[in-house]
Formats: C-alpha cells, structure tokens, sequence
C-alpha cells in the first residue's frame, strides 16, 4: 500500500521551506545563523533554567515564573523554526534531529498531560537532558 | 574517544542552563519582575560545577584551536568581568545595579559561548 504522503512531495516540501527568503536570509549571511543560533541558546538556558526550577519548587513559584517560562518557550520555538528552516533538507536527514523531535514531542505529552508529580519533573529533567544530548549530536552526526 | 567531545560538550550545556537559567530567576528575582519563595541558588551550584568541570575540559581537549578562535577570547573576557563584578560589587548598596549587570554579562558569556562553533576553523 502506498503511503498517503510521498517521499517526494515532502522532500520538494523541505526544499520550498529552506528557498524561502527567510530562510536564505539566514543560510546566506555572514551573522544570520550565529545570531539565531545564539538567540536559540540563550532562550534555551533562560526557560531550561526556568521549567526545571518550577519543576523542583512550589506550584506558587512555579505559577509566578509562567510569564518567563511562557516568553522563553516562544524565543525557542521561534528561533529554533528559524534555523531548521534555513536548512530544512540538511536537519531532516540527521538521525540526532529526528530524535529530538521525538524527544521534544515526549516532553510535550509528559507537561500537557500529566499532573505535577515528583516522577513527572523527573521525567522532564531527563528528557530535556536528552533533547540537549541530542541537539549536540547534529552538529557531528 | 573522539565521541566524548559531543557528550562533554552536552554536559556543559546542560551545566549552562542551571547555571545562567537560575541566575537569571535569582537576577529578576532581585529587580521585582518574579518574587519566588524559594531559593534557586542549590540548583545555581550544581550548574557551576557541571560547568566548571567540563569547560577546562574541553578547553585542554585543543586548547591551541580555541585561543586562535576570537569568539572564545570574546567569552572569556566577559566571563572574568563576570566573575570579578560578583565578587567585588557590593551587593548590599547597589542590590539592582548587581542584578542587571549579572543578567547581562551571563547571557553575552552564552552568546559568545555558542559563538565558538561559529568561528572554529574546522567548522563543527
């Protein structure tokens, strides 16, 4: 049975993503990468820092760290759509990427779905700690 | 060994993110913008330690590649400011002026941090 989708309109998908003047915008500058790249980072240890803080103290702190959590999720999200975008082909293929999207996704589940328990911050230390390994390992393999 | 490099190298990421991720909440803490009860620095420590551990690590896995790298001369120079500043402003006087000059330096230590890989000659 065929597959609904095919290899190929995802593929000429990802080439349209990483042809569009934004993304070229970004692979083509001397500093647009390193600035998003840096961006993505910092946003990375400001709302990392944050959602394992709220994860080990009480729900009081945790729901005043919302506004931090909340503006470091969306610097994330946006800067990190940035730099897949601005080479969408390459960081499909790797194997660490596609974890990490998987890991991500488990992230996503265990903080939208589960009620605050110690096994769930658990859980999310261990899974950021894995995105972060993961994250890493594009860059080599 | 050459797969060490990446582990260390999430390590110290991971170390970074408790690290700057706690100062910053301790920082904002300070200014008013969140009031948290309780305190962030056990988890400040133990991303210092996994910090100051892996980045001489690193650092002597090719330390000829990163002196020759402006990015890494760039941090380490905001770091010492860094480091210098948190131990001789006097916090009790200028409580604010401390809280924003420690936000700002922490977070250009991690911009010129990720700025290394830019700037490496091998390109990794």
């Amino acid at each position: 049975m065929r597959s609904p989708i095919s290899t190929s309109a995802v593929s000429s998908l990802l080439q349209q993503i990483q042809d569009l003047a934004l993304s070229r915008a970004i692979s083509q500058s001397v500093w647009g990468y390193p600035i998003v790249g840096a961006v993505h980072v910092l946003a990375i240890a400001l709302f990392g820092g944050a959602v394992l803080f709220s994860n080990f103290s009480s729900l009081e702190d945790a729901l005043k760290l919302r506004t931090l959590t909340r503006i470091g999720f969306a610097v994330v999200m946006l800067t990190g759509a940035l730099l897949f975008a601005s080479n969408a082909v390459r960081y499909s293929k790797s194997l660490c990427f596609q974890a990490k999207i998987v890991l991500l996704v488990l992230l996503a589940i265990n903080a939208l779905f589960f009620s605050r328990t110690r096994r769930r911050s658990y859980i999310s230390l261990g899974l950021w700690i894995a995105v972060i390994f993961a994250s890493r390992g594009i860059a080599f393999f | 060994m050459q797969f060490l490099f990446p582990i260390i190298q999430s390590i110290h990421i991971v170390g970074l993110t408790l690290l700057v991720g706690t100062i910053a909440i301790a920082d904002l803490s300070t200014l008013g913008f969140v009031r948290v009860a309780s305190d962030p620095a056990p988890w400040t420590v133990k991303g210092l330690v996994a910090v100051g551990v892996t980045g001489p690590l690193l650092f002597l896995w090719d330390w000829h590649r990163y002196l020759s790298n402006p990015a890494f001369l760039v941090k380490m120079v905001i770091l010492a400011i860094a480091v210098i500043t948190h131990f001789t402003l006097d916090r009790s006087k200028h409580r604010k002026l401390a809280a924003v000059l420690s936000l700002i330096l922490w977070s250009c230590v991690v911009l010129a941090g990720r700025a290394i890989a830019d700037f490496d000659i091998r390109g990794v």
